[in-house]
């Protein structure tokens, strides 16, 4: 049994474009990362998901509960951290958490408290006074206190300071860690780069890619960069598969797709004083993918 | 119906019905002193309501001459205080209770617990009926003391309740009507002045009727119709086709709010 399967799952708001035939099986215990830029269909998906929205056609199934038909039993099992957090203004944090604890049948806990602690979250304060930082710690806390087997997370560090979002990886590694299967929602390429082990990529309502992170990441380009000596004459590669060189202060940057010793045989041909190859990072994969589609 | 949705509404809308409970009850209160000062003169008022023209004396149907009756008395301004006041915040309610969370976007929080779309209805059409119930029990029990007051409990208790109970239904009418308009809008907002114009229109909308021979057959369209203000009758009962209108529609748009909100795409 998949943690969430989709199949053929499609939403039109009217004639408009939500999502078309998504299909995504993602298993138990996986954190899977779920890409595109602003308007491309992932928070349609989420609100799916979360039986906000229901499907034109097509089915979806989280835990084998039916999106359409089992949205309470879904819920039961599932934590989720909207982009926005939009909380009912005029409560307390503290009398609000107790509020969303009681319909999982929970009190605050060891586990509540330590989350609290964790996120250092001031329980004191009206809800209306919370800052957008900490409206989002509260909505990590809210979606993690009933111990959920799935975690849905769209755009989940937006407003979080680097510090808070450090702790926050270092939670949803430990939940992971513990069973927990999380879907991670983002424009941002480096925060699903650094916890996710698969990755669907998607584009005006459908997925243009699934792929483990690493095959993403390194089989397809590589990012080498390097500078001439002193006084050496610019001289332009010829290594096919080199898709964009672009010159700075620094020397040459070259992004470049397929076997790196070709590349390598190229560049020893020139005289270099200093040459780096690094992976490149999720950006460039990403933009990649998408001028690769624009082009076919 | 949902425990926890249901004690957190009722909280949430407690304040604003206190008010409206509170307006009321010093509406009422200035209604009978006035009623007290007037009652040994009501032979001037009665003259002078006869020199109105017939078609306003119909319209506004007060029974001047019968209000040594003090239940006849207050029927003549009951329609202005529970119908039309406590009506109106009861279909401000009702366009608010649900559009709220849509509105102010707190509709993502809410449906992502595990909680049914039935029982959030459920939660919030039961504190609507409570609340409402609240405002119109207050208004009774503020208009039986004054009743008793003013005419030394002579009166019919009963008359009153049964005057009260339809009070309570059309406010509860007007409350689920403004769910349901709510409910079956794409994107739900508070539609507070549409709700006010429903109440007031269709008072209006009465009022010109019952003036015109005409167009009475137009009158069963308007929910004033189905109150019984026939308080001077000795055979003043509940009459099943009144009851069954209140309840008839209430159950119907209850059902069909319940069905549009089942499928319904939370667009916020």
């Amino acid at each position: 049994m998949f943690a969430i399967e989709t199949i053929g799952l499609t939403k039109y708001y009217g004639k408009a474009r939500g999502i078309i035939d998504l299909n995504l099986e993602i298993d138990e215990g996986e954190i899977f990362g779920f890409i595109g830029p602003n308007g491309s269909g992932k928070t349609t998906t989420i609100r799916l998901l979360l039986s906000l929205l229901f499907p034109t056609r097509g089915t979806g199934t989280i835990f084998g509960y039916d999106i359409v038909k089992q949205g309470p039993e879904i819920k039961k099992v599932v934590g989720f951290i909207p982009s926005e957090n939009h909380y009912y203004e005029n409560m307390f944090v503290k009398e609000f958490i107790q509020y969303s604890a009681r319909f999982f049948g929970i009190r605050l806990d060891q586990r509540s408290n330590r989350l609290i602690d964790a996120l250092d979250l001031d329980l004191t304060r009206k809800i209306a006074d919370l800052s957008l930082g900490n409206k989002k710690k509260l909505a990590v806390i809210l979606s993690l206190i009933h111990k959920p087997r799935l975690l849905i997370l769209d755009e989940p560090t937006t407003g979080l300071d680097p510090l808070i979002q450090n702790r926050f990886f270092e939670i949803l590694r430990e939940e992971n860690e513990s069973g927990m299967t999380i879907f991670f929602s983002s424009h941002n390429l480096s925060d699903v780069e650094k916890l996710c082990h698969k990755v669907a990529i998607i584009k005006e309502g459908r997925i243009v890619k699934i792929d483990d992170m690493n095959s993403i990441k390194a089989k397809l380009i590589s990012r080498v960069t390097y500078r001439l000596k002193t006084g050496a004459k610019e001289c332009p590669l010829k290594t096919p598969g080199i898709i964009s060189t672009e010159k700075n202060k620094e020397g040459f940057s070259i992004l470049y797709r397929g076997e790196i010793s070709a590349l390598l045989e190229d560049l020893s041909k020139i005289p270099i004083e200093k040459l780096t190859i690094s992976e490149p990072d999720l950006e460039e994969v990403f933009m990649h993918y998408y001028r690769d589609d624009e082009e076919k | 119906m949902n425990r926890n949705l249901l004690f957190r509404e009722i909280k949430s809308n407690l304040k604003m019905a206190v008010i409206i409970s509170f307006s009321i009850s010093v509406y009422i209160v200035f209604m009978f002193v006035l009623y007290s000062i007037m009652k040994e003169q009501l032979s001037l008022f009665s003259d002078l309501y006869r020199a109105f023209p017939e078609s306003l004396r119909i319209a506004f149907n007060f029974k001047v001459d019968q209000w040594d009756r003090v239940l006849v008395f207050y029927m003549s301004y009951f329609v202005y205080h529970i119908p039309i006041m406590a009506g109106g915040y009861s279909i401000i309610l009702g366009t608010r209770i649900l559009s709220k969370e849509e509105e102010k976007k707190t509709a993502e929080f809410l449906l992502s617990r595990p909680v049914s779309r039935q029982q959030i209805i459920g939660s919030k059409l039961v504190t609507l009926m409570i609340l409402v119930f609240g405002v119109n029990l207050i208004s009774f029990i503020i208009v039986l003391f004054s009743c008793g007051i003013v005419s030394d409990w002579d009166f019919s208790v009963k008359t009153l309740t049964i005057l009260h109970t339809y009070g309570y239904l059309m406010c509860l009418f007007f409350g689920v009507l403004g769910f349901f308009i709510t409910v079956i809008m794409k994107r739900a907002k508070a539609i507070t002045g549409i709700g006010i114009g429903i109440v007031l229109g269709s008072w209006f909308f009465d009022m010109m009727l019952r003036t015109s021979d005409r167009f009475q057959y137009l009158l069963f369209l308007t929910p004033f119709k189905y109150l019984n203000l026939d308080v001077g009758s000795e055979n003043y009962a509940f009459e099943w086709w009144r009851l069954l209108f209140f309840l008839g529609t209430s159950a119907a748009l209850i059902v069909l709010s319940s069905l549009f909100y089942r499928r319904k795409d939370i667009l916020i």
